[in-house]
């Protein structure tokens, strides 16, 4: 241990913290990658295993879970499979017409399941064993389909209609006053019908630059009636960034005045949950409409997670909405999450992947990806002094565990790579190495010494090891 | 095992702790500045002799007739001799009051048996008297101060591992003082240790020579000058 000199200071390191990055890395490039928090801690995202292979050809396109049916429904390629999840054998139970591109599902309360791919919509009767495509006409491009109150319900990407299906009939879809909807507020084509969970009988009609709020009144001429007080001003950039659960609806939403954002609509009405950092981020996509989006619960936090897929973006961020804060998750190879498509089907969560053509298993418990290591990575906010003044900075340090439950304790050596940025996160040093103790001894105090003379210091940390990182804030002790 | 002065400077930087060894490397700025610091700290050593860690010896032939002679970088002279052929003469070293103050003959040629050193710039000034006869080989033993050095200097060549390791401490002071910053508590500590040990490393020869008031043999006189030339004894107290 060092002496320290008269005029020694400690800087609080805010080890438990989100991706909060600033407009410019000046303001700060605080990131965490792989890692959520809980009780103020950081503590591991989710890894994923592969339960099922389905194709090594095409790639998972939607997912959808009956627990009427008990069964998962993936589109993988043009091909729709059945999955038992309790025991992972799969059923072919029809082909559709297109190989890629989004696939949405709904069910009905008869025994329907309607798979559209924005071409067709398809109907798998469970009950009857069919797979049946329904007569759609030629002026009925559907969109993201839902299900309320008897009938499927689809925008037409043609015009700037909605459509609903016969009472439990997915297989008609009439073409009169009684079963097609308008939009009416903005000239805008409507892009998905969402019921709203939590509400009742709403239903967000969400085109491209504004949403409705309409509610299923029972009216005699159209069952919906569209609130006349009341619309957002946000429509969606793209219907696969769509999803609800709990008491919300949150999407990547965008008008023709603004750039995108991500927006929130729940019982407290509508909100933009993205911040500057993110929004700059946002504003800065090359194909904001390559995109994915899902709600899904890890250990009881409601996670929202939207993925850029195209090369050019590249990355995936995940809002807590426990926490209220944003995370970044990645591949192991820094690349986007793979995960497309979320449900939760006895008491697990499955996704399809953009990775491939098969069915995985996302968990808490699991802590690789399928065998591979999981880049967890924390870079706090800057260090620096009220007058930005230099410092040398003696030592960091902060408190961690690591190598449990389920590390190898044979080959896996658990580690910490420690990089710095001293000309304000615009670079960063060659990577330091810091081996963690053997599982046995639990010690568990990082400490890292000397790290120079700065004005402004970002350490970044990358944790490596397939076991449990879980870690807490620290101090950098600097003196002048 | 090679160790050049650009080494010593990257390593004073990381003892001062002014530059992280782990996550960064010496600015080329860095260095060029840790060298002019290096080159103050050897430079310095010319004012504060015990931590210079060698003697030195340093020949040069005598001139007929000439008194003064310039000797670079002396500092701390501490035995004159000169060699006619294989035989070394014994010298004695005259204070300044005595050798600048004192009655002589100054145009006296013969063997040069008194000495006294001025320090000047670059080295000292060496005056001998008598006037020297022959071309003697004169040799001094002393202090000498360090030359400057180079970023690709070997100091393995120049200085023992001990020397080079309190270099560094010392160069480290340096650093932290041009920064404006403390040099880290416990490299304080270590400096002053090296510094004591190294002072002591080279000390100057205290031993005792006794000159005895009651000696037999004679001052220096017109007569020894003229009639001995230096050859015969005398007293040269």
């Amino acid at each position: 241990m060092g002496k320290r000199s008269q005029n020694h200071a400690d800087l609080p390191l805010k080890m438990v913290g989100s991706t909060s990055f600033g407009r410019y890395p000046k303001i700060s490039i605080e990131e965490t990658y792989n890692f959520i928090i809980s009780d103020e801690w950081l503590v591991p995202s989710s890894g994923f295993k592969k339960v099922l292979e389905i194709s090594r050809i095409d790639q998972g396109r939607g997912i959808f879970a009956s627990d009427k049916y008990n069964h998962l429904v993936v589109v993988i390629g043009n091909e729709v499979f059945i999955i038992d999840t309790s025991f992972f054998t799969k059923i072919s139970i029809g082909l559709i017409d297109t190989l890629v591109g989004d696939v949405f599902m709904s069910e009905n309360h008869k025994s329907q399941i309607a798979i559209c791919d924005k071409k067709d919509i398809w109907i798998f009767d469970y009950a009857a064993s069919t797979f049946t495509k329904a007569n759609l006409g030629t002026s009925f491009l559907p969109g993201y389909i839902d299900f309320q109150n008897g009938r499927f319900i689809a925008p037409n990407l043609l015009d700037q209609t909605w459509r609903l299906s016969a009472i439990g009939d997915g297989l008609t879809w009439p073409f009169d006053s009684h079963s097609v909807g308008t939009f009416q507020t903005k000239g805008d084509l409507p892009q998905a019908c969402i019921r709203v969970p939590g509400g009742g009988n709403q239903l967000l009609v969400i085109g491209n630059i504004v949403t409705e709020l309409w509610t299923d009144v029972g009216a005699q001429l159209f069952p919906y009636q569209r609130s006349s007080a009341y619309n957002i001003d946000y429509g969606c950039i793209n219907q696969a960034t769509i999803a609800a659960s709990d008491k919300f609806v949150i999407w990547l939403a965008a008008n023709e005045k603004s750039g995108p954002a991500i927006m929130l609509f729940g019982q407290g009405g509508f909100e933009q949950i993205s911040n500057d950092g993110i929004n700059f981020k946002l504003a800065s996509l090359k194909h904001p409409e390559k995109s994915y989006g899902f709600l899904f619960k890890q250990d009881g936090h409601l996670i929202y997670q939207l993925t850029f897929y195209d090369a050019e973006d590249n990355f995936t961020y995940a809002f807590d909405f426990n926490t209220k804060a944003f995370f970044s998750f990645t591949d192991e190879k820094m690349n986007c999450h793979v995960a497309k498509r979320v449900v939760y089907f006895d008491n697990t969560y499955y996704f399809v992947s953009l990775a491939g053509g098969d069915l995985y298993e996302l968990n808490s418990e699991y802590l690789t990806y399928d065998g591979e290591v999981i880049p967890r990575i924390r870079i706090p906010p800057t260090l620096r002094l009220p007058d930005s003044s230099p410092f040398i900075a003696n030592n960091l340090t902060f408190v961690i565990e690591q190598g449990q439950p389920n590390a190898d304790k044979y080959n896996d050596v658990s580690r910490i790579d420690v990089s710095c940025s001293y000309d304000g996160g615009q670079s960063f040093s060659g990577n330091f190495g810091v081996d963690m103790n053997p599982l046995a001894q639990r010690k568990n105090r990082v400490v890292v010494w000397n790290l120079g003379l700065a004005n402004e210091l970002i350490p970044q940390f990358r944790f490596w090891g397939t076991g449990r990182f879980v870690v807490g804030n620290g101090a950098l002790s600097i003196y002048q | 095992m090679t160790y050049l002065a650009r080494e010593l400077i990257a390593d004073a930087y990381y003892l001062s702790a002014i530059v992280s060894k782990s996550f960064q490397t010496v600015s080329g700025e860095q260095e060029s500045s840790g060298l002019r610091l290096l080159n103050v700290v050897l430079g310095n050593k010319a004012s504060d002799k015990r931590l210079i860690p060698y003697f030195s010896q340093y020949t040069v032939n005598a001139v007929i007739g000439q008194e003064q002679y310039f000797i670079p970088h002396l500092i701390e002279p501490e035995t004159f001799t000169f060699n006619i052929g294989p035989i070394r003469y014994q010298t004695s070293k005259t204070a300044r009051n005595a050798y600048f103050g004192s009655a002589r003959a100054d145009n006296v040629k013969a063997l040069p048996l008194r000495w006294h050193t001025e320090r000047t710039l670059g080295g000292s000034n060496l005056f001998v008297y008598f006037l020297p006869t022959g071309v003697y080989v004169f040799k001094i033993w002393g202090k000498f101060s360090l030359d400057d050095v180079a970023v690709n200097t070997d100091l393995s060549t120049l200085f023992d591992t001990y020397y080079t390791n309190y270099l560094t401490y010392e160069l480290a002071q340096y650093i932290c003082d041009s920064y404006g910053v403390p040099l880290p508590p416990n490299v304080a500590t270590n400096l002053i240790a090296l510094r004591e040990r190294t002072r002591d490393e080279s000390p100057i020869d205290l031993s005792v020579r006794k000159n005895s008031r009651f000696s037999r043999q004679f001052g220096l006189n017109y007569g020894q000058i003229n009639l001995g030339q230096g050859w015969t004894p005398f007293n040269s107290m």
